[in-house]
């Protein structure tokens, strides 16, 4: 009779333990995944939103102001030719000798 | 012997069709084609809009710059006094200022809203949809500190003429609610909610009556809240809006009145309030994309007196 309660004993320990076991596991779980969820989800809105068409320029994250209509031409342009760094230039040149 | 015919029409009358046509027909209602209702914690929404701007103390700038028709960044700086809940009379106020750095990405099936504050805490919302009925929502504020994060995950199901939606929160928060079309005017629902850690059990009812021109709303939970609210629409350009409530656990009585007057170039938002509060809030278009901003509040009970100007410019 004393063996049968120590097992049984035993047997509800093991219970609890496992409990427990779960519930550490799962904490440690929900807050990797917060200090995941606060570093990591306005980056993932942002690369969400260039890799979306149509494909914004990089250059539009920064804080830049189209005040004037010089600066529009010469953003359009490089905004035109991302991938061509010779045609950039030449729009570059273009705005500098219109502003001569 | 008949009955007589009506008389010829005169003048005009002969010109216009005749008024019969005119009437509206008696629609027979017909019960399984009704609308689906408003989602139920949208049920007072037209008086929330028009009762309770977002009326702030101080200066506020807010630029948004879509980069294309999905995704913006927004940037917003606020100088100001915010107001901590104090449990005496006196109103207690904290100098603020900080600058928030948003992101959005809104697709027609997710949609995602961050926003980040230079002290480090984070708002998210996201929005999903899982399939053509059913949409997850997500909603959480992050903080550095811990024990201060909150989040909460909403699952909404829209059926033809009900909704459903199933909550679980932080601290072991756990809700649901059901809202039903009854007539194609008439909404009912209810909600229950469970929270874990502290054992505490709520169920509450809410009914909503709409038409064209007003909408009228009930809701009662057994926390001890009763809330109506009547929204009256006088014309296109002015609705008004009256809301009661009533705290039975700490016997608080507030009901409120005001008007909301949109126009071309502006918003006019007013309320009166039975704690001798009163309140004003204008947006004025000044121009494509930039709006100005006044915010007043003014507690002649508190002797606070709160007012606030700022600029919003892009959409």
């Amino acid at each position: 009779m004393a063996s049968r309660v120590s097992s049984k004993g035993k047997g509800s320990k093991g219970r609890s333990r496992r409990g427990r076991c779960v519930k550490e596991w799962s904490t440690w779980a929900m807050k990797k995944a917060k200090v995941v969820a606060h570093y990591g989800f306005i980056p993932l809105i942002i690369v969400l939103g260039m890799n979306s068409t149509p494909k914004p320029h990089p250059f539009q994250l920064t804080l830049s102001f189209e005040m004037s209509e010089h600066s529009i031409i010469s953003y359009h342009c490089a905004s035109f030719s991302y991938s061509n760094e010779e045609l950039v230039l030449e729009c570059v040149r273009d705005e500098l000798l219109h502003n001569l | 012997m008949g009955s007589p015919s009506p008389p010829p029409p005169l003048g005009l009358a002969s010109v216009l069709p005749p008024k019969e046509a005119e009437e509206k027909k008696e629609k027979k209602v017909d019960y399984l084609n009704l609308p689906c209702p408003v989602p139920f914690e949208e049920i007072q929404r037209e008086a929330l809009m028009s009762l309770k701007p977002e009326l702030f103390e101080g200066l506020r700038f807010d630029f948004t710059k879509g980069l294309n028709h999905k995704f913006s960044l927004s940037h917003s700086v606020f100088m100001g006094s915010m107001e901590l809940p104090s449990q005496s009379s006196d109103t207690l106020k904290v100098p603020t200022a900080h600058y928030e750095f948003g992101a959005n990405y809104l697709d027609p099936k997710l949609m995602l809203v961050g926003r980040i504050l230079t002290d480090g805490r984070l708002n998210a919302r996201v929005k999903c949809d899982l399939t053509d009925n059913l949409t997850m929502k997500i909603n959480a504020q992050l903080t550095n500190e811990p024990h201060y994060s909150q989040g909460m995950f909403n699952f909404d199901y829209k059926g033809k003429d009900y909704r459903a939606q199933f909550q679980i929160g932080n601290n072991a928060f756990y809700g649901a609610n059901y809202i039903q079309s009854v007539t194609p005017h008439l909404s009912l629902g209810s909600e229950v909610f469970w929270l874990g850690h502290q054992r505490k059990s709520g169920i509450g009812f809410a009914a909503r009556y709409n038409t064209d021109k007003m909408v009228a709303t009930g809701q009662i939970a057994s926390t001890g809240i009763v809330a109506l609210s009547y929204v009256q629409k006088v014309s296109e350009k002015v609705s008004l809006a009256s809301d009661f409530m009533y705290n039975h656990m700490t016997r608080d009585v507030t009901s409120s009145f005001g008007y909301d007057y949109i126009l071309r170039q502006c918003r006019l938002r007013g309320k009166l309030d039975s704690n001798g509060v009163v309140a004003a809030y204008l947006e004025e278009r000044l121009n494509m994309g930039v709006n100005f901003i006044l915010s007043a509040e003014i507690d002649h009970r508190k002797k606070d007196y709160k007012f606030g100007f700022g600029m919003t410019v892009g959409e």
